[in-house]
């Protein structure tokens, strides 16, 4: 059995080696997503153009744009005189925020009614995500800070008014500047870890099948199961050289921490590669062509991204989108990946997922050599 | 002028029946934009609420209580769990069964009443999603009930205050214009409708190319009186077609389903999809002039949609992209036709917009270049 599998390896092995576009191409994809990621996505966006339209031109408004642009969220490029020139501004593009200031703002904050409008551009979701909240929020620190100034100003309250009653410590655990990197190469592994299994698996599987090499393989005393094992482990060391490439960069190049347990982590990866290919072998016994095999990919892809946390809290989704998420070995990796990467933590608190793509594994597998055999007949 | 026609209408005949005869490609490209958009609209959210909390209450006062209820109040947190340590606050976030944890010292009220109160809130750092909407929520929750206790504590020394202190001063009301509610699903359906189409009609125009090519068809056609221009007419028509079936599709049900205003004319978005899908179209057949089998057109066509998904500004705003990444996704033509979609659909721009203009002679420009090169391309090839 195990010579009959080793021939496979063999043969798999030139495949590949042959095979240079799709090699290159199976390399270089992982590296062109960091280095993307890397430079040029931000998903903190910062520095919003932003229109002023200011009709007090006081103190109390000089105040409140200074408090905006300090945020660092928003950045002045035009100073307009009407709030309908604001909104040309947004509708143009040129901008994608507007602040208005009504005017006798001073006085208007002393009578307790001074309210600003701060217009944001709808249509980009990224934008409008970080301008409406931080514009919420930062007009409100300065709110605060604005009535502790009223308030101290009363006579006898400055001796009173020391220090805050209550202080807040905010922490963020693992990623305490917010670095998106952080974040996303954990979920770039695991994306790219599955795409990939299923593509290389899918051109040694179906491309064979297309050749018509296939049936000949069949004549010879070979068991599905050995002959997918035999598939499986050469394309297991590209995806291995892909998690490696991958890891490398991100950690050494771009600084990305890797808290936990390398060793562990490689076992946990390499689980969740056998997983992948799995799914991989089964779409493959299911597409008739390289073409198909390629659709399927695309649209488990796009499923599993929007539902396997990747980029959408699970917690926050239906409860039928969450169930679909658990037929995607990435749902399972997710935790673990982010998990040792940024949290630090280990296969103690890790197992209740590795044990579920483990028999994530064997279900797959057995599922595959069965429909595979169906074929057949 | 006529056997033009003729010659024409014989290859659209020939590639309505090849496209007809692989079902499953067209049950996939009409399967495919709905699911996404089913998934995406039930799936995305930008906007993050009720975030479960973890909480270590040593006081079990007047305070603590207060301060708890002020983050609750919020909506931003919920009360999961009630622990009791402080390692098990930061054991439940590494579990991952919480997302924040708040840590209340012994004797809150005693501390608050000495002005030395102090409470550490901790927050998930391993997702951007979440944190984004809640860490300066959590931030200004402690600061607004800090300055609450600090009035009560004047007022109870019997002080004037000037103005009434429960009400702040300045208020600051954002205003999210097109998309008030900011609904997830208006940023979805134009993206879905861009990434789709553009996705669709590179791929299935440059495999058709191919495979003919591979097949020997093409040679097959040199000996017939076609001409180059009218033999990739032919193999156009069917694919803007179906394209324009996949747009009214995605459409129907964001209208009919999910019920998505169309702000805009349809008319004009109609008009300017189909510059769209032609420009994307002659991308297709550019990457089947430099392809020589399908698998590289799949693993180019790889390489475009990823560009396509991170820097289109699908999803990612391009605006703080640094200027060799908005190159890139400059050569894309959904780069141009999103905003178009986005303002027609969502802001209700019309044709007296200038910003929708530019982006159109961008398009027409893609069309025009593709024109112009694919012929004299094609008739290369075949030499």
């Amino acid at each position: 059995m195990l010579e009959r599998i080793l021939a496979v390896i063999k043969k798999e092995r030139t495949a590949i080696i042959r095979d240079k576009p799709t090699m290159v191409m199976s390399l270089l994809l992982p590296l062109i997503q960091i280095v993307l990621f890397g430079f040029a996505i931000s998903m903190n966006v910062r520095h919003i153009p932003t229109a002023v339209v200011d009709l007090s031109m006081d103190i109390a408004s000089r105040a409140y744009l200074d408090s905006l642009v300090n945020s660092e969220y928003f950045d002045i490029r035009e100073t307009l005189l009407s709030q309908l020139d604001a909104k040309k501004a947004i509708d143009e593009n040129r901008v994608q925020a507007a602040v208005i200031i009504p005017s006798d703002f001073t006085e208007k904050i002393d009578r307790g009614d001074g309210n600003v409008l701060i217009m944001v551009d709808g249509a980009d979701p990224f934008v409008s995500l970080s301008a409406y909240n931080n514009a919420n929020i930062v007009g409100q620190e300065h709110a605060i800070s604005v009535l502790k100034e009223t308030i101290s100003r009363v006579p006898g309250v400055s001796e009173l008014v020391t220090e805050d009653p209550l202080e807040a410590q905010t922490k963020i655990l693992y990623n305490p500047d917010l670095t998106d990197l952080w974040f996303v190469i954990p979920g770039l592994i695991a994306m790219i870890l599955q795409v990939q299994a299923i593509a290389l698996v899918a051109v040694s599987v179906v491309r064979e099948r297309e050749i018509g090499t296939m049936e000949q393989v069949l004549v010879t005393p070979i068991t599905a199961l050995e002959l997918l094992i035999g598939k499986m482990i050469p394309n297991l060391f590209l995806l291995l050289a892909n998690l490696a490439l991958i890891l490398f960069v991100g950690v050494i190049y771009f600084k990305v921490p890797f808290k936990g347990n390398l060793a562990e982590f490689i076992v946990m990866a390499l689980i969740y590669i056998l997983a992948s290919v799995g799914l991989g072998l089964l779409v493959s016994t299911v597409s008739k062509n390289q073409k198909q095999a390629f659709q399927y990919n695309i649209m488990l892809t796009l499923i599993s991204l929007s539902v396997s946390g990747f980029a959408f809290p699970r917690s926050q989704m239906p409860v039928v989108l969450n169930w679909i998420g658990y037929l995607f070995p990435m749902t399972y990796f997710l935790p673990m990946v982010r998990g040792v990467m940024n949290k630090g933590i280990g296969i103690g608190l890790l197992w209740p997922m590795a044990c579920m793509l483990v028999i994530y594994v064997v279900v797959i597998i057995f599922l595959t050599s069965k429909m595979f055999r169906k074929q057949l007949d | 002028m006529n056997k033009s026609r003729q010659r024409f209408q014989a290859v659209v005949r020939k590639e309505v029946i090849l496209l007809l005869r692989d079902r499953s490609t067209l049950v996939m490209m009409l399967v495919i934009p709905i699911i996404e958009l089913f998934l995406l609209a039930y799936s995305a959210v930008f906007t993050i609420e009720h975030i479960p909390m973890a909480i270590f209450d040593q006081s079990q006062d007047q305070g603590s209580r207060e301060l708890i209820n002020a983050y609750t109040n919020s909506q931003f947190f919920d009360v999961a769990m009630t622990v009791s340590g402080n390692k098990e606050v930061v054991a439940a976030i590494d579990e991952g069964k919480v997302k924040a944890g708040l840590i209340i010292p012994s004797k809150l009220s005693e501390k608050i009443a000495r002005g030395e109160g102090s409470v550490s809130f901790m927050l998930d750092g391993s997702d951007l999603f979440t944190l984004q909407s809640s860490f300066a929520a959590a931030n200004v929750i402690a600061q607004q009930y800090s300055l609450q206790l600090l009035v009560k504590d004047i007022q109870n020394n019997e002080m004037v205050l000037p103005a009434d202190p429960t009400e702040m001063s300045i208020t600051t009301s954002v205003q999210t214009l097109y998309n008030p509610n900011r609904e997830d699903l208006k940023f979805i359906i134009p993206g879905v409708v861009a990434i789709i189409l553009q996705m669709f009609a590179i791929i299935g125009v440059a495999t058709t190319i191919v495979r003919e090519r591979e097949l020997g068809g093409a040679e097959q056609l040199l000996a017939t009186p076609i001409r180059p221009l009218e033999n990739i007419l032919g193999k156009i028509v069917p694919y803007i077609v179906l394209c324009l079936f996949e747009l009214l599709l995605v459409h129907f049900f964001g209208h009919f389903w999910f019920g998505v205003e169309f702000k805009g004319s349809f008319w004009l978005y109609l008009l300017l999809s189909f510059i769209f899908i032609f420009s994307s179209l002659g991308i297709g057949m550019l990457i089947s002039t430099l392809a020589s089998n399908q698998n590289q057109i799949q693993q180019i066509a790889a390489l475009i949609l990823l560009f396509s998904f991170l820097l289109s500004g699908l999803v990612f705003s391009r605006m703080p992209m640094p200027e060799w990444a908005k190159f890139i996704g400059g050569l894309l033509p959904m780069t141009y036709f999103l905003p178009i979609v986005r303002g027609i659909m969502i802001k209700g721009v019309g044709i007296s917009n200038i910003a929708l203009w530019k982006n159109v002679g961008v398009l027409f420009g893609f069309c025009a270049i593709l024109l112009c090169t694919l012929p004299l391309l094609s008739r290369k090839r075949l030499d």
